[in-house]
């Protein structure tokens, strides 16, 4: 018998909507994925209807926020959400109602852009990513781990960072006692704890790892770290082209391994005769000088200079000055040490929302 | 191996054994951390002569529990100091030929205090020179000022209660093991977090942190002391003190 194909489940009570978000993504991801819609109705056994939508199990369930137009009275998104997290289903949103409000990030749920175009080319990423996922993670070499942080390293070939990624989520296990315990149920323990896994690790690789720089780190999050300009993203992406990450989800950008980074800049330091420490950013620029002509920044506290960390919520470079960033905050998570928030932005939000 | 490479490669090591000591303390005990988290903030590596390289460990504070089997975290550790490897023995492993710790304790004058009573301070060393040091020590003093980085790491705006190490006997130089700061974090994961009843999940996660900071060992050959130690293959406390002028020449060349 032949595996059946991974399935992915379209929610809206648009059906122009859907039509045109499946007709994207199918041109994306082509025919071995079956792509199904559902335009939720009135019906009071939504619940029975829902079980029913989400039988074969999908690999990615996407839902817009509101879904009441089609007589579906009191139906939204959240509902979705829930009934997917509690079944260990990877599941995100859209909205083209909500703007994107500023609130506490949330690592088990995914949020796709409102213009169709760019939602699909979110999700068929993120659905590919989920399915390189779990392939890498039934052929990795030893079976037998302790933690979804050693299964993730051991399974992208780099056992030693498996306490980096840890620290991304210390207690990722303990908020899915429910998950598991239907999960074991419905399929018994092997496949409860590999479709868990599954579900975890790409929650955390996609929404902690890959988004909070630290020890993986974008193409802009690199120039940041150089010190440099984001205009010299191309240029920096070509030199440091044996650091990348190429792993699950990497594709939907340019990523970079942190310590082969720092290989690659000691051996353009060697070659250049400079001497200095890797882990000093003003190095890293005077490193960079000698190989390109990089821009400044923008950031006036420096004069663009100076770098090493980025903001995740201004989205630009910040550096260790006092008078620059922040490095706590409950907002970032405990491993994404190169990731501060602009001190600007941390006083004018942190009392309010507990940043 | 450049010392540009050598110092690109300590940075690596030490950052994935800080990495590793964080994580395990979470496995421990979830009320337990060390701060900072990033090992960006913890370690300073440079170069420190033409024979050796420094690795300069920034004030990091623990929140720890007494005993393991306590229930709450009330006691805070603080250690500071500084490794210097040598260049000339290699990269692999790492050897530290010259090392000093800071270590402050503080305990919590009562739930939901304010105020802490400094309960221990000590100083430990490395000196094969001076001839009435033992090669390996510690010495009791106080660390009061070592309050002002557990209220940077912590911000609780804590206030020292009393100093109990006020009127220790500071010239007393006790013989210990090999103390730098790294081994300093594996002896307060095994005092404060570990007992006898302890788990599986806690001892396997303190054997990792334990792991990952022996990523470095002892330079003896750079000690004519410990060549003596292990030449007898004795571990007995007069072996840490100096050879007598007719074995060598230590003396002289200290001097």
């Amino acid at each position: 018998m032949t595996n059946p194909k991974p399935r992915l489940l379209l929610i809206d009570d648009d059906a122009g909507q859907l039509t045109r978000l499946s007709d994207e993504i199918r041109a994306k991801l082509g025919d071995d994925v079956t792509i199904d819609l559902w335009r939720p109705e009135f019906n009071a056994a939504i619940r029975d209807e829902l079980k029913k939508q989400l039988e074969p199990r999908p690999t990615l369930v996407v839902t817009d926020h509101d879904l009441t137009e089609n007589g579906a009275s009191g139906l939204f998104g959240g509902t979705i959400i829930s009934w997917c997290r509690a079944h260990a289903i990877p599941v995100g949103d859209y909205s083209r109602k909500l703007s994107e409000d500023l609130e506490e990030p949330d690592m088990f749920e995914f949020r796709f852009d409102s213009e169709a175009s760019k939602a699909a080319e979110q999700i068929a990423h993120l659905f590919l990513g989920f399915r390189e996922l779990e392939d890498l993670l039934a052929h990795r070499q030893d079976p037998e781990v302790e933690s979804w942080s050693q299964s993730l390293a051991i399974a992208l070939g780099r056992e030693e960072m498996s306490s980096s990624f840890s620290l991304y989520s210390m207690r990722a296990g303990a908020s899915h006692s429910s998950a598991i315990e239907r999960l074991e149920q419905e399929y018994g323990t092997a496949e409860a704890r590999r479709l868990l896994e599954i579900y975890v690790i790409g929650h955390l690789l996609h929404n902690g790892i890959l988004r909070y720089a630290g020890p993986i780190m974008s193409d802009r999050v690199l120039c940041s770290y150089l010190a440099i300009a984001d205009s010299n993203a191309d240029a920096a992406a070509q030199i440091f082209q044996e650091a990348r990450y190429d792993g699950p989800f990497g594709g939907q950008g340019r990523f970079f391994w942190q310590d082969s980074v720092d290989d690659v800049l000691t051996g353009l330091a060697e070659a250049a005769e400079l001497d200095g420490d890797p882990a000093d950013d003003e190095f890293r620029r005077a490193v960079m000088e000698r190989h390109l002509s990089p821009g400044t920044h923008g950031c006036n506290r420096c004069g663009g200079i100076r770098g090493g960390f980025r903001c995740p919520y201004t989205d630009r470079t910040t550096c260790d000055r006092p008078d620059c960033s922040v490095a706590s905050s409950s907002w970032i998570p405990q491993g994404a040490y190169l990731t501060r928030v602009e001190k600007d932005y941390y006083e004018r939000w942190a009392p309010l929302l507990g940043l | 191996m450049s010392v540009l490479r050598a110092k690109t490669t300590l940075r690596k090591q030490m950052n994935l054994a800080w990495s590793e000591l964080t994580s395990s303390i979470g496995r421990m005990a979830a009320d337990c951390e060390v701060r900072p988290n990033s090992h960006a903030e913890v370690f300073d590596i440079d170069r420190e002569d033409d024979q050796s390289m420094r690795v300069v460990v920034r004030p990091v504070a623990f929140r720890l529990k007494e005993k393991a089997a306590d229930d709450r975290a009330e006691m805070f550790v603080t250690v500071r100091g500084k490794v210097n490897f040598s260049i000339d023995a290699g990269m692999d492993p790492p050897r530290a030929c010259y090392f000093n710790s800071e270590v402050g304790y503080f305990r919590l004058a009562g739930s939901g205090s304010k105020k802490v009573d400094h309960v221990l301070g000590i100083h430990y060393d490395y000196d094969d020179r001076r001839p009435v040091h033992p090669v390996f020590h510690a010495q009791l003093t106080s660390c009061q000022s070592h309050l002002e980085f557990i209220n940077a790491r912590y911000h609780p705006q804590l206030e020292l209660r009393d100093d109990l190490m006020t009127h220790v006997a500071r010239k007393v130089r006790l013989p210990t093991a090999h103390m730098d700061p790294l081994a300093v974090f594996v002896q307060l994961l095994a005092d404060h977090l570990l007992n006898e009843n302890s788990g599986s999940i806690e001892s396997a996660a303190f054997e990792r942190a334990r792991t990952a900071l022996m990523f470095f060992c002892s330079d003896p050959a750079k000690s004519r002391r410990l060549e003596e130690v292990r030449g007898n293959n004795c571990f007995r406390g007069p072996r840490w003190y100096p050879i007598p002028q007719a074995h060598g020449s230590t003396q002289a060349s200290a001097t």
